[in-house]
């Protein structure tokens, strides 16, 4: 409805409850409790009222400005320290300045040290009931407790609104009480007096009273800080009816901002760490909440994701084990060694036994030399005759000799003739014979030799021998 | 729970408590998985096993098929196919083809070389060289080659021609002689 929400601020001062929010633009919106909250019985009820009113809002951080009848301001001087040491110092101080039985919180607030005087610090102190109640509600509605100050502190701010660089003076109206507040524009404080009354004060004279405290105020800052006070500006209902009074009273230039203090505003726009009143535990509580739920969660997860494993791993094994009894593995493995060392054995057999056949096939020679005769026989011409015929196998069973002899016809161009076409056919493709010793051969030897035929049959001889791949 | 978280959280020692069971719950985790990782060795032993078994009855099932017992009893009767199965087996053999050649007129005799031994065959079988001499009183070639053909061509044995001699004049061929060789399991 009025969107997204960055801060939330709660004031309850001296029994005033008020809320603002500021959104996603920066706009700030306000709600204020018109009965006074006394108690923490009184504040959730409230709260939740205010809170329902803002309506459907994401807010985180809550700032918060409390004060109520037992909230103090002190000013404590001490010797020059670093900030832990002061914080410790300040903290004994406060347990040392708290005169009730209930708890207390507290926070400080530097002052500028001017010149060499001895540092001072301005010690917040409140009772810690009502801040309690305030940290139970914003667990309840998941909010995180960021910043909770002291009017004093908050009234800081207005410092930061003056226009002009210099010291600046704010009166502001706390209801039963007013604050002075002397600063610099950035918001540090040098000079800080509370005063127990107001000039909302039924009495006649307040205005007056309270004018003649600022102007001891402004002849104090002089005196002490050697500077002139520019401007003064009432915050508070009623501011504009003093504007005359202060006027003639300080002789400075006085601004009235007419109405009631928003201090829940005004908490928003502070954030000065050591002021926070909340205790340190509560800080970053969501966060820690957060990250706790994120790691209890893992470490639950973890662990439930590793019994898982296990219990997986039980059951698998389990299941292997009863898989294999009821395999009777062991038995079934010396079962198949056996059968292997059977088989492999077996295998060397069946390897001899192959090698075997093939070495007898590879040493039967196919029946070549009856083929080879039958064609020499076919081819021989009628009037060739055959004496001695021999086809055998070379020591290497690769090649077969052919020797064949015979005898010719007398008649030397007719023998000639038959036996030229006799060896044309012995070497044709038909049988791919390579002759190495033709029919002219023998018959240049036999010439030589002085015979041209046989005494007996009157036919030449011849011999053609080659080879066969 | 965000109540109990709050509670917790407020309570002074609480992050301390929390951080502790965070790590209680991170502690029971790691022995869970430590535990399942000890079991892990057991696992992989049992599966190992069975991988084992698988492996051995696929080489069983392979070795099945290279040499179960029917591979075997056929390689083994290829390899005695043709092959005389001893001395005796031969001489029938030789004794038959003298007969079928009486039969076509052709007088035939033989004789035994030494048995040659071979790598493969070890001294379980061996190479039987024959020397055989044979005429043909009608000292035709086609007596001879039918009778060849008839004996050498048509057999199961496993025999094999290394030589063929033919010797003869004008009148015809009157003699064959043939360098034979089979295979002998003495």
């Amino acid at each position: 409805m009025l969107g997204r929400l960055q801060k939330l601020g709660i004031a309850l001062v001296h029994g005033q409850l008020s809320i603002t929010f500021r959104d996603a633009q920066g706009v700030e919106h306000s709600r204020v409790w018109h009965s006074t909250v006394q108690n923490k019985a009184q504040l959730v009820p409230a709260l939740d009222s205010l809170w329902k009113q803002l309506g459907s809002i994401k807010v985180e951080n809550v700032y918060f400005v409390f004060a109520s009848v037992q909230s103090s301001l002190l000013v404590i001087r001490h010797p020059l320290m670093n900030s832990k040491e002061l914080r410790a110092y300040l903290g004994r101080k406060a347990v040392a300045e708290w005169k009730s039985a209930t708890g207390h919180i507290w926070g400080f607030t530097p002052v500028a040290r001017i010149g060499k005087g001895e540092p001072t610090s301005l010690l917040h102190l409140a009772p810690a009931e009502m801040v309690e109640a305030l940290i139970t509600w914003c667990r309840q509605r998941n909010l995180q407790p960021h910043m909770a100050l002291s009017p004093t502190a908050a009234a800081f701010s207005l410092l930061q609104k003056q226009q002009e660089e210099g010291i600046h003076m704010v009166v502001v109206d706390a209801g039963e009480s007013s604050i002075i507040a002397v600063g610099k524009k950035d918001g540090s404080p040098l000079l800080v007096r509370e005063l127990a009354r107001s000039w909302t004060n039924e009495e006649s004279d307040s205005a007056e009273r309270l004018a003649r405290e600022v102007q001891r105020t402004i002849l104090f800052a002089r005196q002490q800080l050697g500077g002139n006070t520019q401007t003064v500006s009432l915050y508070g209902k009623g501011a504009q009816n003093l504007v005359k009074t202060m006027t003639d009273s300080t002789n400075l230039p006085v601004q009235a901002i007419e109405g009631l203090v928003n201090w829940s505003s005004l908490a928003l726009q502070r954030n000065l760490e050591s002021e926070n009143l909340f205790p340190a535990r509560v800080l970053g509580h969501l966060r820690r909440r957060r990250m706790s739920i994120f790691l209890i969660i893992i470490s639950l997860v973890f662990a439930l994701l590793s019994l898982a494993t296990l219990l997986g791993m039980e059951i698998q094994h389990r299941h292997l084990e009863k898989q294999i009894l009821k395999m009777r593995l062991p038995a079934q493995m010396a079962m198949l060694f056996e059968e292997k060392h059977r088989l492999q054995a077996q295998k060397q057999r069946v390897i001899h036994a192959q090698a075997l056949h093939l070495a007898i096939e590879r040493q039967t020679p196919p029946p070549i030399a009856a083929w080879i005769a039958g064609f020499a026989a076919d081819a021989l011409p009628d009037s060739l005759v055959w004496t001695k015929v021999s086809i055998s196998l070379d020591t290497s069973n690769t090649s077969w000799k052919v020797s064949i002899e015979g005898t010719a016809p007398r008649h030397p161009l007719r023998g000639a003739q038959l036996l030229e076409k006799y060896q044309d056919l012995l070497s044709s493709e038909r049988t791919d014979l390579r002759i190495h010793t033709p029919w002219r051969t023998q018959w240049i030897e036999s010439l030589r030799a002085g015979g041209t035929w046989e005494a007996e049959t009157f036919r030449r001889k011849f011999r053609i021998e080659g080879v066969l791949q | 729970m965000r109540r109990i978280l709050d509670l917790i959280l407020s309570w002074q020692r609480g992050r301390w408590f929390l951080r502790l069971a965070g790590a209680g719950f991170l502690l029971i985790g790691a022995v869970f998985l430590w535990l399942a990782m000890d079991t892990l060795p057991f696992i992989e032993a049992k599966q190992q096993e069975l991988r084992e078994l698988n492996n051995l009855e696929d080489s069983v099932a392979t070795l099945q098929l290279e040499a179960g017992d029917s591979i075997l009893a056929y390689r083994e009767a290829q390899a005695k196919k043709g092959v005389f199965s001893h001395w005796d087996s031969a001489a029938k053999w030789l004794e038959n083809m003298r007969v079928s050649a009486l039969r076509g007129n052709v007088e035939m005799g033989w004789e035994f070389d030494s048995l040659v031994t071979f790598s493969e065959g070890g001294q379980e079988v061996f190479r039987l060289p024959v020397r055989i001499y044979a005429t043909a009183s009608d000292r035709n070639f086609e007596t001879f080659m039918r009778w060849l053909e008839l004996n050498l061509g048509r057999t199961d044995k496993r025999v094999g021609i290394h030589q063929l001699e033919f010797m003869g004049e004008d009148y015809g061929l009157h003699a064959v002689r043939l360098h034979l060789e089979g295979f002998l399991r003495p």
